[in-house]
């Protein structure tokens, strides 16, 4: 007798793969039917065609009753992939998936819907499409309607709802069907912030009896919610841990050398050299250690002569890209086409982790921008991860 | 942990639907009474909300057969178009083979429609896939009905009575139906990656109909015998017809039963082919 709740889900070596082009993969999908009707086709299931490529590949995990699996990754990673395996709407090609008891899933929420008939109606629709027989849906109407908070007008036709609505009585509908597994890809996006609560909490409430599957994009719902967190890149498995801001830590560190902000540049003033504690921005990334003070250094060529003076901002953002912090000179005086400066900045009481910087430079006035590097430069705090807090006091003084 | 162990399990692995015909067709068999659930709530669903969105309803179902008999009609009384060798009146006739005819076409066209309207449903929700072609089923069924109506209304209009025979005509009328489902799911993995199918059919079934008996009867002699003696389709609206209208049938009771039998299996073939070939097209269909 082991004392841990039971498997739900097992993927074992689980792959998918899929044609970039629409024609090729129907060609492959037809051959494939009939060679598996002769008994052939078995051996080239793990070979790759011309135009194939793998969406999912070689993905394994358990998940026991009482797990909230966080499934994160960037678009294309092969979430959605991987769940609509879950959910046996398409087959793998390679490895096996078993799943124990009622599933539920929202792929998409409403879906099934008929605009013209009213939410009453189409309650009932859809908990027979998800499942459901007439009865336990009567049983469980009024619960239904109390939560999707559409009140009078669940007996107007659904093509008059907002989205918001829509979402709501899809979310009730599924919400009220006990399963067993729930796979929620990405349904919380639509929806204000009141309701998403609402669902957050009826997920939560389901972790005792069920073991769930979560998409989302949105880091800190993941870190509250989930108590495991899979990081998918192009299709694979990269971090499966209990430690669920692990996961969203290696997922976020992939974005710091993706090219994210804006970019403006009038071309009258350039950057010669940028530097954080003596290492170079404009190729690396700058480590400050938490607490700690930093020296940064700027050098700017002026190609405008009718500019005297220039100023600049630097912005420190985190990797929501909220600005955290932002610096702003004094006039610099520009002699000879040139102009540089020195400064300390600190104490970086930041919470250790990697941020980005925006530097901007303005010319007569802030509210006209000579050149904008939005959250180009990376700059890693490190320390102890423990250290909880984030705010930010940042002095300047002059040094050079 | 036995008797935690749910009896519900689900196992999805490579090629297992294609593990053969007779297993999908077991498996077809025992999810039967929910696919049909599901499928009768989805065609009474389709109807409300056509229902709602009209007001003239089932009025236009009656339009369609009787303007174009009255074109037949007219243009034999004016002597543009010569036909001959008839038991009965033309307008009974020509009323009763396009209505028949029509029953046979709208199978096509509706199950091709029904399972195109709800690819959203299949490719974000796990339900039995048969219920799709449950609802289409039901849908031509209620359309057949008017047709009905139309057939009816014409025999007592002209006086022919209502004969016993009128079973054995329904079952021509219902074999009609199925034989067009299962062309409509021969067609639909086509149809669903090709708008192309959509665009022949109409054309396509204009065509059949002029080599079908269908505005006028089976000449006794002609060169082109062979045209209706292979069309299946010329035996099942002649002898449609002649069992509403009670005469003497070319088509015996035996050849008709034989007929039957083999749409019958036709359709059992093509809905395993269905289930099969849509897993396929879910896949390449995208969300």
């Amino acid at each position: 007798m082991e004392n841990k709740p039971e498997i739900l889900v097992e993927v074992k070596n689980v792959s998918k793969k899929f044609s970039r082009n629409l024609r090729k993969s129907l060609v492959y999908g037809l051959r494939d039917v009939f060679l598996a009707f002769v008994g052939l086709g078995k051996s080239n299931r793990s070979k790759l065609r011309s135009d194939e490529f793998w969406a999912v590949k070689n993905v394994s995990f358990s998940l026991r009753r009482g797990e909230v699996l966080g499934l994160i990754g960037h678009n294309g990673a092969g979430k959605s992939t991987l769940l609509k395996m879950l959910n046996g709407l398409i087959r793998p090609d390679e490895g096996t998936i078993t799943m124990r008891g009622r599933i539920g899933a929202l792929i998409e929420l409403g879906t099934g819907f008929n605009p013209v008939l009213t939410g009453r109606e189409n309650i009932y629709i859809n908990g027979q499409i998800l499942g459901f027989k007439k009865k336990e849906i009567d049983g469980k109407l009024q619960a239904i309607i109390d939560f999707s908070e559409i009140g009078a007008f669940i007996d107007s036709p659904v093509q008059t709802y907002s989205s918001g609505m829509k979402v709501r009585l899809g979310f009730a509908v599924a919400s009220q069907m006990e399963p067993d597994v729930l796979i929620l890809d990405e349904v919380l996006a639509v929806g204000d912030i009141g309701f998403q609560g609402k669902c957050l909490k009826v997920i939560s409430g389901m972790m005792n009896r069920a073991a769930v599957i979560f998409v989302s994009h949105s880091m800190p719902i993941v870190n509250r919610y989930c108590n495991r967190g899979l990081l998918l890149s192009k299709g694979q498995v990269v971090k499966d841990s209990v430690n669920v801001q692990e996961a969203i830590d290696d997922y976020l560190g992939a974005f710091s050398n993706a090219d994210v902000g804006n970019t403006f540049d009038s071309g009258q003033v350039s950057i010669e050299k940028f530097e954080i504690s003596s290492v170079d921005l404009i190729t690396k990334t700058a480590r400050i250690p938490v607490f700690e003070d930093a020296e940064i250094h700027l050098e700017f060529g002026v190609n405008d002569p009718t500019l005297s003076t220039i100023r600049f901002r630097l912005n420190f953002l985190n990797k929501n890209l909220l600005i955290l912090a932002s610096i702003i000179s004094d006039e610099l005086k520009v002699v000879n086409g040139k102009t540089s400066v020195t400064l300390t900045a600190g104490p970086f009481n930041f919470q250790p982790d990697a941020y980005k910087i925006s530097l901007i430079v303005f010319g007569r006035s802030f509210t006209d921008p000579l050149v904008i590097h939005d959250s180009r430069y990376n700059l890693d705090v490190t320390g102890n991860k423990d250290y909880g807090g984030n705010f930010v006091i940042l002095k300047t003084r002059k040094t050079g | 942990m036995s008797e935690q162990q749910h009896q519900n399990v689900k196992v999805y692995s490579p090629g297992g639907s294609t593990a053969g015909f007779i297993a999908v067709f077991k498996s077809l068999v025992a999810e039967f009474p929910q696919a049909h659930a599901l499928g009768l709530r989805l065609a009474i669903r389709n109807r409300k909300s056509r229902n709602r969105q009209s007001i003239l309803g089932p009025f236009w179902a009656f339009l369609s057969p009787i303007a174009t008999s009255v074109v037949w009609i007219f243009l034999r009384s004016q002597g543009v178009v010569e036909i001959e060798n008839l038991q009965v009146s033309y307008p009974v006739f020509v009323i009763l083979g396009i209505t028949i005819w029509q029953v046979f076409t709208t199978s096509i066209s509706l199950t091709l429609q029904t399972i195109q309207a709800n690819k959203s449903l299949f490719t974000k929700i796990s339900f039995p896939r048969e219920s799709i072609v449950v609802t289409s089923f039901y849908e031509i069924v209620f359309k057949a009905l008017i047709s009905l109506v139309i057939i009816f209304g014409t025999l007592l209009f002209w006086g022919h009575g209502i004969h016993l025979s009128i079973f054995a005509g329904l079952a021509g009328v219902l074999s009609l139906i199925i034989a067009g489902m299962a062309i409509a799911l021969f067609l639909l993995p086509v149809s669903i990656l090709f708008t192309d199918v959509q665009n022949a059919l109409p054309l396509a079934l204009q065509f059949m109909m002029y080599l079908t008996p269908v505005i006028y009867p089976r000449p006794l002699v002609s060169q082109f015998d062979w045209l209706f003696r292979y069309n299946p389709l010329s035996y099942l609206v002649t002898f449609s017809r002649s069992q509403f209208l009670g005469i003497i049938s070319d088509v015996s009771y035996s050849q008709f039963a034989l007929l039957a039998a083999g749409i019958l299996v036709a359709f059992s073939v093509m809905l395993i082919v269905y289930r099969i070939t849509l897993e396929v097209l879910i896949e390449r269909m995208g969300s």
